[in-house]
């Protein structure tokens, strides 16, 4: 798997090994350079802030207020609720016809060849290209957004998993019939526990692409959820809160990465390359 | 070559291949004559492959395909001119130098987790409605992944040739310019194949969003028309200019890794 493009949070080559004492020592002057980049980061973000004016950059005591302000009137709260909520349908969707496809797809190769010029051209397509015709099959609303999410985010689950279940054709599956392991048992106790890995996988990024999908159809579909929240702050020139919506957005793709990471990391070990 | 105990001609590998080949098609070829009798049973909705070409034929004499296209192109390209800039010497600033990547990459990461979209309307507060903003859109998107794929090949390079630098004396800037350099190199170009399709993605939907002359722009007349067969016929255009930029950036790749011999 190339993880150094995909991920860089894990793709990173473990730090050259240091003798014992000597890596004691900079772990604990570690958190100092980590304390000192933040002050320095918002020292400079707070510099910028004076010269460009509150109207291009908010200080950041300024975000943080309307960051409290946020979620006191409950404005954010409600933008992620809408937002999660499609978010969630249209990842549910997208793991069940993904999975399933993908299983089925990489076992059966006729299936696979006579569908691969259609699928690669879909996912070759610019997503946005897509949002006229959700927009005319769909509308613009909910449903259309969770079809939208599901055109972000089906083809890395479906891709991952074929993949996967195609790498484990060779090594497991030959094996088994050989041993006239009958079709049945083969999906329940070889392909789906084998697939696993990859199942998180895609999932972990097809979400990441989710998220993108929920913003672009808060955007350019009915203008709510957090891509809503978002874009009308760029319309109304409120910089500090496009700020505040930036960093919850931040923050839960971060959070969903250390999650499905830490996921992938129990259900195969031995796929994740892990970090010293 | 051996399948199964038997050993298998070159010819018929050879036919196998042109049988792959030959399902391909027939596979693309029952999807477009699908969509032609189901177009022709409600139009409307589904228009129809020769509709298509038709209205494809629309855009590129009557509505400036091919001039916004290039529009669109130029925009990707100075964008993504910058962002080679920023992101290599971050790349590696962040390989060389421990304590920097010990302060920043953390951030870095957090900042690869938020997708482009989100950004697009601080770049118009920030930048107005002209191109720069879209040119300020695809450095955001692609900057730090790049500045990630040339880390990840400055410190793999490091790692590979450490030992016969140091015997060598090699270090300081003959080590930067004749070893990690080109080390590194493979590792950007693979950065660029991503960077090229995330840019293109950040260009259209800015344009789009501000309505700046482009291919974005004709989505979003489509979009506003809710035409059918300019829905469609916007969609297939942006098809195959996708997939030319990916024979380009696949052409990128391939160039920028030749010298290596073994590819990982």
């Amino acid at each position: 798997m190339t993880r150094t493009t995909t991920s860089p949070v894990t793709g990173i080559e473990p730090a050259p090994a240091e003798r014992r004492s000597v890596a004691q020592a900079i772990r604990g002057s570690d958190w100092t350079i980590r304390v000192l980049a933040v002050l320095g980061l918002l020292t400079v973000w707070w510099i910028a802030s004076m010269i460009m004016g509150r109207l291009l950059m908010p200080s950041p005591a300024r975000t943080v207020e309307s960051f409290v302000s946020l979620i006191e009137n409950g404005e954010l709260v409600n933008a992620w609720l809408e937002t999660l909520f499609i978010l969630g349908t249209g990842l549910a969707a997208i793991a069940i016809v993904g999975i399933s496809l993908g299983i089925i797809l990489g076992r059966f190769r006729l299936a696979d060849t006579f569908l691969d010029p259609v699928l690669t051209g879909l996912f070759v397509l610019p997503k946005l290209a897509l949002l006229p015709i959700v927009a005319l099959w769909f509308g613009y609303q909910e449903t259309a957004k969770i079809v939208y999410i599901f055109l972000f985010g089906f083809f890395e689950v479906l891709f991952t998993v074929r993949a996967g279940v195609r790498a484990m054709e060779a090594e497991y599956v030959e094996v088994a019939r050989s041993y006239a392991v009958p079709e049945r048992v083969m999906l329940v106790s070889i392909i789906l526990p084998a697939s696993l890995p990859f199942v998180v996988t895609g999932l972990r990024l097809g979400l990441l692409r989710g998220i993108e999908g929920a913003v672009i159809a808060g955007f350019l579909l009915e203008s709510n959820g957090i891509g809503g929240l978002i874009f009308n702050a760029g319309m109304g020139f409120r910089p500090e809160i496009l700020f505040a919506g930036l960093a919850t957005v931040a923050v839960v793709g971060v959070s969903i990465n250390v999650a499905l990471h830490a996921a992938e990391r129990r259900v195969a070990p031995w796929t994740v390359t892990e970090r010293s | 070559m051996r399948v199964a105990g038997r050993s298998v001609s070159a010819g018929s590998v050879l036919a196998s291949r042109r049988a792959v080949r030959l399902l391909k098609v027939t596979g693309l070829v029952s999807f477009l004559v699908v969509w032609q009798v189901a177009g022709t049973a409600s139009p409307a909705f589904y228009s129809t492959p020769t509709r298509v070409v038709a209205e494809l034929q629309v855009l590129l004499f009557e509505d400036d395909l091919i001039p916004l296209t290039l529009e669109t192109s130029w925009t990707m390209l100075v964008g993504l001119g910058l962002s080679i800039v920023i992101g290599v010497s971050i790349g590696f600033a962040l390989g060389v130098y421990r304590r920097f990547s010990i302060a920043f990459e953390p951030w870095l990461a957090a900042f690869y987790a938020v997708p482009t979209a989100p950004w697009i309307p601080l770049m118009v507060v920030w930048f107005g409605i002209d191109r720069e903003f879209a040119i300020a859109v695809v450095v955001i998107g692609t900057a730090v992944l790049l500045a990630f794929s040339t880390a990840a090949g400055v410190r793999e390079t490091e790692r590979q040739y450490r030992e016969v630098a140091h015997s060598l004396q090699v270090k300081g800037w003959t080590m930067f310019i004749k070893v990690l350099l080109p080390g590194s190199i493979p590792f950007i170009g693979a950065g660029m194949r991503l960077s090229i399709k995330r840019a293109f993605t950040a260009v259209l939907i800015a344009e789009y969003l501000v309505g700046l002359p482009g291919l974005g722009l004709i989505i979003r007349g489509a979009r506003e028309s809710l035409a059918t067969d300019r829905v469609f016929a916007s969609a297939v255009a942006a098809l195959i200019v996708g997939v030319a930029l990916i024979a380009v950036s696949v052409a990128i790749e391939r160039r920028l890794s030749r010298w290596r011999p073994v590819t990982f």
